[in-house]
């Protein structure tokens, strides 16, 4: 396969480490700010909501594994943004496909993801997570999410390149959509008419996957594995497209 | 290996630019233009560019700013593609990175050669044995390769990306006016380099203004006026056309 030749994977794993090593660089905390990060938003929706749903059995472990992913997609995709634009430099002296650049920042995210989970996996289990088989379906909705998140990466940082508003769009849109994704609260309060319309947003699929499994314990089942997996190729169908059209105009506008 | 004799050969090529016709002024403007103008404006930048280079030639590339140098180069490195005729590259070409832009000011020294080499697809096993003699060559101490890019001078950062660039022997390799920087001394050692690389049997491609300085290593070069060949021949004649 083409996407596996090895100078791809030498100059998208530099890439990669590149992203990392930039992102702590010059800070105290570092790696712990990883941590740090989902914790404060976890401390105040937790504070803030836990008595508005008293419903909600065990908010806390709620909250945490539906913030966990949501911190994934919302900084992987406000850093995927400006992905291309920041590699000019790069990509107007030495030829590497743009999409690279979108890559290497995914998979930096993704790497981030995956390490702040392991702390977060202990606090779990301590506020009452059961360790059972099917917790194994969060990997398939890891994968699955990362590839919406790329696809939609990809398109934001295509378009971008044309129109820097784009940036400027996803830092507004981005708090909005976390307010219309279940991520804090419960779909049962959505009311019953808007329902269809809510479900559209396809990080409510995702989301609710990610507490079936998690935390209500439950297996994926073959219809909600199937609904991710199109939201995933419909991401990155949408984004590869938009990005081909536009690959050829990156250089003369970067 | 069967090399052709012609190590790049461009047939009737012409090149453009895509750049977005919507008015980026104001919004009003954009919204405007909307439905009435093309979301891609073409800027034809390269005419009818016919020209061979053969493997082992110094090449030299007179023009103003905004000739279309640039872009030739571009072309050639396969960042930009040409929207017809024929182009042939047969040889790495070694990248534009000469001036030290794709240097990442927040890494060190050290990290930079890493990474730079990496974008260059090579391997680390190569780039490992590679460093001592890219720390040799630039002249940066042990100490100031540690350091961060952004605490360097502009001629050290110069030297740095010129030192990598030089160092895995490319069988094309593009000087962008790069020769302009760094101190005298470092510039002879450049210029001695470069005559050692001619040696290994690669192909040069020196841009520059100036025609004093192509005639210091080129044999053959041309000019470049406004996007289109303006005279291709012997580097001594080259100049009487340059006016």
């Amino acid at each position: 396969m083409k996407f596996f030749k090895e100078d791809h994977f030498i100059i998208i794993k530099s890439l990669v480490t590149k992203d990392l090593k930039l992102k702590y660089k010059n800070s105290i905390l570092g790696y712990f700010w990883s941590l740090l990060h989902p914790v404060i938003y976890i401390a105040i929706f937790y504070v803030v909501f836990s008595n508005a749903f008293p419903s909600v059995e065990n908010y806390a472990l709620y909250i945490i594994s539906g913030i966990l992913f949501w911190t994934f997609f919302s900084t992987g995709t406000s850093q995927m943004t400006s992905s291309i634009v920041s590699g000019a430099s790069i990509l107007k002296s030495i030829y590497i496909p743009g999409y690279f650049f979108t890559l290497s920042l995914l998979i930096s995210a993704l790497i981030n993801f995956l390490l702040s989970l392991i702390p977060f996996i202990f606090l779990m289990f301590f506020l009452g997570a059961k360790f059972q088989f099917s917790l194994i379906c969060v990997l398939p909705i890891i994968l699955l999410f990362s590839i919406f998140t790329y696809g939609f990466g990809l398109m934001l940082a295509s378009l971008n390149v044309f129109y820097r508003d784009v940036n400027m769009i996803w830092l507004s849109f981005s708090p909005a959509i976390f307010y219309a994704t279940p991520v804090a609260y419960v779909i049962d309060i959505v009311p019953e008419k808007w329902l269809f319309l809510y479900k559209l947003n396809p990080l409510v699929q995702f989301l609710e996957a990610v507490h079936h499994v998690i935390y209500n314990g439950l297996w994926l089942t073959w219809t909600e594995l199937a609904i991710l997996s199109a939201w995933a190729l419909v991401s990155i169908f949408v984004g590869s497209s938009i990005y081909k059209k536009l690959e050829k105009g990156f250089v003369s506008n970067l | 290996m069967n090399k052709k004799e012609n190590i790049i050969e461009c047939k009737d090529l012409n090149v453009s630019f895509y750049i977005q016709g919507h008015g980026m002024g104001s919004f009003k403007e954009f919204l405007l233009s909307l439905g009435t103008k093309k979301p891609f404006v073409r800027k034809q930048v390269l005419f009818d560019i016919n020209l061979q280079i053969k493997r082992g030639e110094c090449f030299g590339i007179l023009g103003r700013n905004g000739s279309g140098k640039s872009t030739f180069l571009r072309m050639l490195s396969g960042i930009i593609k040409p929207d017809s005729g024929s182009l042939t590259v047969d040889g790495s070409v070694a990248p534009l990175l000469a001036l030290g832009v794709g240097l990442e000011q927040e890494l060190s020294g050290y990290e930079n050669i890493k990474l730079c080499s990496s974008l260059m697809r090579i391997p680390a096993e190569r780039i490992k044995n590679t460093i001592d003699a890219i720390r040799e060559f630039s002249e940066l101490t042990h100490e100031q390769l540690d350091m961060q890019v952004k605490r360097y001078s502009s001629g050290m950062i110069s030297r740095l990306g010129f030192s990598i660039a030089v160092s895995y022997d490319p069988e094309i390799f593009i000087i962008d006016e790069a020769l302009s920087v760094g101190d005298l001394f470092f510039r002879e050692k450049c210029y001695k380099r470069i005559n050692e690389i001619i040696e290994t049997g690669a192909t040069i491609l020196f841009v520059s203004q100036d025609p004093k300085e192509l005639q210091k290593i080129c044999k053959r070069g041309m000019i470049l006026d406004q996007g289109r060949i303006k005279h291709i021949g012997d580097i001594g004649t080259i100049q009487d056309y340059y006016k």
